[in-house]
């Protein structure tokens, strides 16, 4: 009896043992992390790498939960951009209904000046080679098919829910320097570590790339996640510009995009007045193209949109290395227009193009062949990256931060911790497969439409135009592309 | 006196710059020197490396224990659900916080899964186990989270608990009644730590013979998901023996669900549903403990 009575007081005290262990245990990891100020480390749930748009939208989207999270971007996320109704930025998005339904449940779409976002509620699809063409409308209670906004805008109204929510701390124009699994020593937690150039690290226990910059931070995150992406790069260029129109009465809220034989080309509603031009080319022609006088650039689109294979052949044949032109593009334009097959499609006439606008980016096809590894996810362009021609990227990389909230969200309601690979795995089921079935659609329809080969181009034809006149399939291919295929 | 000069101690330690920071080897020594201090009158150096790498094998999501790593936020959902239903009324609680100012005990408590869980969610939890070596194992992970604050790991039995009078407002008892030598006595001493009207779980293994074909000769024997030798059939209870080993113990039982495992997805999943098949495996038991003073 004696005994066991020793023993309960010597558990009694074993217990208030343990209490102080841990009270003891635990300050040293929090002393060590603020005591050294050069080397201050912040401690978060989730650290997002690249605050680009998608990366925004993680962070905007756990605002709302109890989460600490750290944004991390190396350009200033606090630019406010310009909002003058007669220039653009020439980097556009066609938001798909799915994309602004999450916006909106962010209160990211409210943000958005009404001025600054241009639903078009058709779109017209057709092939310089073959004369298929199909038309697609907005879908029964659907405003529009989707809505064209500026990149920088979008961004804009993302960083200002964060502001709002207060909930996220905002490394901003901050520099990766290193990224590394911390040590379980010296007050750490095993948790991935992130150095940024300044000297302060963040230590957190899910680490989420939203973006690779062109510093590198590509190698760094996939040496980091051990993750390896496979893909291909395109040998084509996309070219971008704000383009300014002639005005007409029906109003502009058609998108355009025409299948030539070299790459698509697409036109999207801005304003009356002005449309987004996004044109895949092969490389050697993306500089001529920019440096050509605004005039003669003008009127090659406009041969691109409405004149024969041939002419626009012919007319980038004339383009001098120093992007001197050297036929009278106004001229040979008017011909091609008058020549051009009854029955076309008329998309808007191109005037001039805004000055500055014109830039130029390498296409590619990548996808990671995992998202996510225990204390790491990807998200959007750090996990894949797609064609333009279906203006997709953006709309699957937002879907894929929607849906890593989600995880997240479901992870927490569990008391699970945020960066175990099994709850990660759900994200990557959820996203890998229905990025991949899009991605490979985009890409067939790309290699479908860069062919001159005679057979393909009457099967093509035939094909565009049976889907022309049959309402069901055109819905299907509608819903697939999230309904929107430019 | 002993007790007054540790709080001194703890104070100190508490106010004292942070210059000489410890490593996490030399607080885990420490730690363990503390708990082991009533068990054994020696320390040995190389425990402490065996439990570091002990503790990292039993936290493998890939491990021996990947299947129960799996189950773990399916058992943390039906607690979560069956306490908002019975004890709040059914009203929607914070997502993080649900068990905000609640005492659970994780009875059984291995490597501290169950128990992370529940103090993220935040519970102040008990997480005790007969078996020292686990003890130390679930220190050794909590210690790595700096979020686990309302959580503490305790080498003793059911039946030392209630020696000492502890009262929970929710018992939980997963995956551990079908490893007692008693199961009668094993409810009945659970039910003892629980408050009147709080909630005791027990989740097991019906004994039926498709359990025994899967849990038995495919996991343990045959596909090696779990170590063979890790269960005994003879042991499992039957979801009848469970409930009424809980009446016996003043326990009212709300509600039995099975829990499938799909191996294709490696997914568990709450049976909703009472079909005839959704027992006959992995179940879990919600009860009431009767409030005898009215």
């Amino acid at each position: 009896m004696n005994g066991i009575k020793l023993e309960t007081s010597l558990r009694a005290r074993s217990v208030l043992g343990y209490r102080r262990a841990i009270r003891t245990a635990t300050p040293p990891i929090l002393r060590k992390a603020s005591s050294t100020t050069e080397n201050a480390s912040h401690v978060c749930d989730v650290c997002i790498v690249g605050g680009g748009i998608v990366g925004t939208a993680l962070a905007s989207a756990l605002s709302t939960s109890s989460l600490k999270v750290a944004l991390i971007e190396a350009g200033n996320l606090f630019q406010i951009p310009e909002n003058n109704g007669n220039t653009y930025s020439n980097r556009v998005s066609s938001l798909t209904g799915s994309t602004i339904r999450f916006l909106k449940q962010i209160d990211a779409w409210n943000a958005i000046e009404a001025n600054r976002s241009t639903p078009y509620r058709t779109m017209q699809v057709w092939d310089a080679i073959g004369k298929g063409k199909i038309q697609f409308n907005a879908p029964p209670g659907e405003e529009a098919i989707a809505h064209i906004v500026e990149n920088n805008h979008l961004q804009a109204a993302l960083v200002s829910t964060l502001t709002a929510s207060q909930q996220t701390k905002i490394f901003n124009q901050s520099k990766v320097n290193s990224i590394v699994s911390g040590p379980l020593k010296h007050g750490g937690y095993g948790w991935p570590v992130v150095r940024l150039e300044d000297g302060r690290t963040i230590q957190s226990r899910l680490l989420s790339f939203a973006k690779v910059g062109a510093d590198g931070a590509n190698s760094r995150v996939r040496t980091f996640a051990e993750i390896d992406s496979n893909g291909w790069d395109y040998a084509q260029m996309g070219l971008v510009a704000t383009l300014r129109l002639v005005p007409t009465d029906k109003g502009n809220d058609t998108a355009w995009q025409r299948f030539l034989p070299s790459g698509p080309i697409a036109l999207l509603p801005l304003d009356n007045e002005h449309s987004s031009l996004v044109w895949s080319i092969p490389p050697k022609l993306a500089p001529l193209l920019r440096s050509l006088p605004e005039r003669e650039f003008a009127e090659i689109v406009n041969v691109a949109f409405t004149g024969s294979w041939p002419d626009l052949q012919f007319l980038t044949s004339q383009i001098g290395d120093d992007g001197s032109a050297s036929a009278n593009f106004v001229e040979e334009a008017r011909w091609s227009r008058k020549r051009a097959a009854i029955g076309e499609p008329k998309p808007p006439t191109i005037v001039g193009v805004q000055h500055k606008s014109r830039a130029s980016f390498p296409l590619r096809l990548r996808n990671s062949e995992s998202y996510a590894k225990s204390r790491v996810a990807l998200i959007g362009d750090a996990a894949h990256s797609v064609h333009p021609l279906a203006g997709q990227g953006l709309n699957l990389g937002i879907a894929d931060a929607e849906s890593l909230a989600e995880v997240i969200k479901e992870g927490i309601e569990v008391g699970q911790d945020l960066g175990h690979i099994h709850l990660l795995e759900n994200y990557t089921r959820a996203r890998f497969t229905s990025n991949l079935a899009m991605m490979k659609s985009i890409d067939s329809i790309g290699k479908l439409f860069g062919t001159e080969n005679g057979p393909v181009v009457t099967l093509r034809s035939f094909g565009l135009d049976v889907t022309n006149s049959m309402g069901p399939i055109k819905d299907r291919i509608m819903n697939f592309a999230g309904r929107s295929i430019i | 006196m002993q007790l007054h000069m540790r709080h001194a101690r703890t104070f100190l330690q508490n106010i004292r710059p942070p210059l000489n920071y410890v490593p996490l080897t030399k607080r885990l020594r420490a730690e363990v020197k503390r708990n082991n201090r009533c068990y054994s009158t020696s320390v040995d150096e190389s425990e402490i490396a065996k439990f570091s790498r002990a503790a990292s094998e039993w936290w493998n999501p890939h491990g021996e224990f990947e299947m129960l790593h799996r189950m773990n936020p399916v058992r943390v959902r039906y607690v979560r659900d069956m306490v908002a239903r019975l004890m709040q009324g059914g009203e929607v609680q914070s997502a993080s916080n649900p068990f905000a100012g609640m005492r659970i005990l994780d009875i059984g408590c291995g490597g501290g899964l169950l128990s992370e869980a529940l103090a993220r969610l935040g519970a102040t939890v008990v997480g005790a186990d007969a078996g020292g070596d686990n003890i130390k194992m679930a220190q050794i992970h909590a210690i790595q989270d700096p979020a686990l604050k309302s959580l503490e790991y305790r080498h003793i039995t059911a039946e030392q608990l209630v020696e000492d009078k502890e009262q929970f407002d929710i018992v939980c008892a997963l995956e551990i009644i079908e490893h007692v030598v008693n199961p009668r006595e094993f409810t009945r001493v659970c039910s003892q730590l629980v408050k009147p009207n709080g909630l005791i779980f027990f989740s097991t293994i019906n004994r039926t013979p498709t359990s025994y074909l899967f849990t038995i000769l495919l996991a343990e024997h045959l596909l090696r998901w779990v170590p063979p030798g890790t269960h005994d059939h003879a042991k499992y209870i039957t979801p009848n023996e469970m409930e009424s080993f809980l009446t016996e113990a003043q326990c009212e039982p709300i509600d039995t669900s099975g829990i499938s495992y799909n191996p294709i997805t490696k997914q568990w999943k709450l049976l909703s549903g009472n079909g005839l098949g959704d027992l006959q495996m992995n179940y879990i038991v919600g009860a009431r403990k009767l409030n005898l003073s009215t």
